[in-house]
């Protein structure tokens, strides 16, 4: 499933926006979206929006954005940008890695 | 990672190296080459001088680089990676100074493992990734 997803219904004025790359629909997708998505949810409050791609559906998203290692989460904003890669479920590293550790109520 | 992928680690303390050999040889099926320093790095992904023959040195399908280089080579090195050759790029390190891996994440760090890294951890993660051009031969 190719989806576009959300949170909290602002399309704008988010402080953090993430892109998630995972391939096909399985377990493991499935996994790797709620993860990131209680992240979102849980750490990052109103301040994320995270969109979801399927490389499978799109792959030439993944060309463009030289993606080279499914799962990979990719912090378009604030710059620079960051690509994370692995399988995303210790939040602290996932919060480290996008440099947001400590700034947003947890 | 499929098992045609070799991992390149950079790495420079004799201990680390040998038990990352240990670890990964049981629980991975990539091989692995070794490299100490930056330039040495460089030299193996150019193709110069002793890794010339690509059949014995092939390019790596992963990197892993030890931000404890001496001088900060780890940090001039994940720059050139970045911009010469595109690689997924796993660094290890202390977390004692914390601004140092922010740094790495802005210069093309993927992810990042404190030492003492939990190898096991480590080869899992490695053995989860899916990489792009396995799973689009043709992009290869």
């Amino acid at each position: 499933v190719n989806s576009d997803e959300r949170h909290n219904g602002k399309k704008n004025g988010h402080r953090i926006k993430l892109r998630l790359y995972i391939a096909g629909d399985n377990p493991r997708s499935e996994k790797t979206r709620n993860t990131i998505t209680a992240i979102c949810t849980q750490h990052l409050k109103d301040q994320c929006s995270i969109e979801v791609i399927d490389i499978l559906q799109n792959p030439r998203s993944a060309e463009e954005d030289r993606i080279l290692a499914i799962p990979t989460l990719v912090r378009y904003e604030p710059s620079p940008v960051r690509k994370i890669i692995g399988d995303l479920s210790r939040v602290e590293s996932v919060l480290m890695a996008l440099g947001i550790e400590g700034q947003v109520g947890a | 990672m499929k098992s045609s992928g070799l991992i390149l680690v950079v790495e420079h303390n004799v201990d680390d190296v040998l038990l990352m050999q240990r670890c990964f040889s049981k629980h991975l099926p990539n091989p692995l080459a070794f490299v100490a320093n930056e330039q040495e790095a460089r030299s193996y992904l150019l193709g110069e001088n002793s890794f010339s023959n690509r059949d014995q040195h092939p390019l790596p399908s992963l990197a892993i680089v030890d931000l404890g280089l001496p001088d900060k080579q780890a940090f001039e090195l994940l720059r050139w990676i970045e911009d010469n050759y595109p690689v997924p790029l796993i660094t290890t390190g202390t977390s004692r100074r914390k601004e140092e891996v922010q740094q790495a994440f802005d210069l093309g760090a993927n992810a990042y493992f404190d030492k003492p890294v939990d190898l096991n951890d480590l080869a899992r993660m490695i053995s989860c990734l899916e990489l792009v051009n396995e799973i689009f031969p043709r992009a290869a």
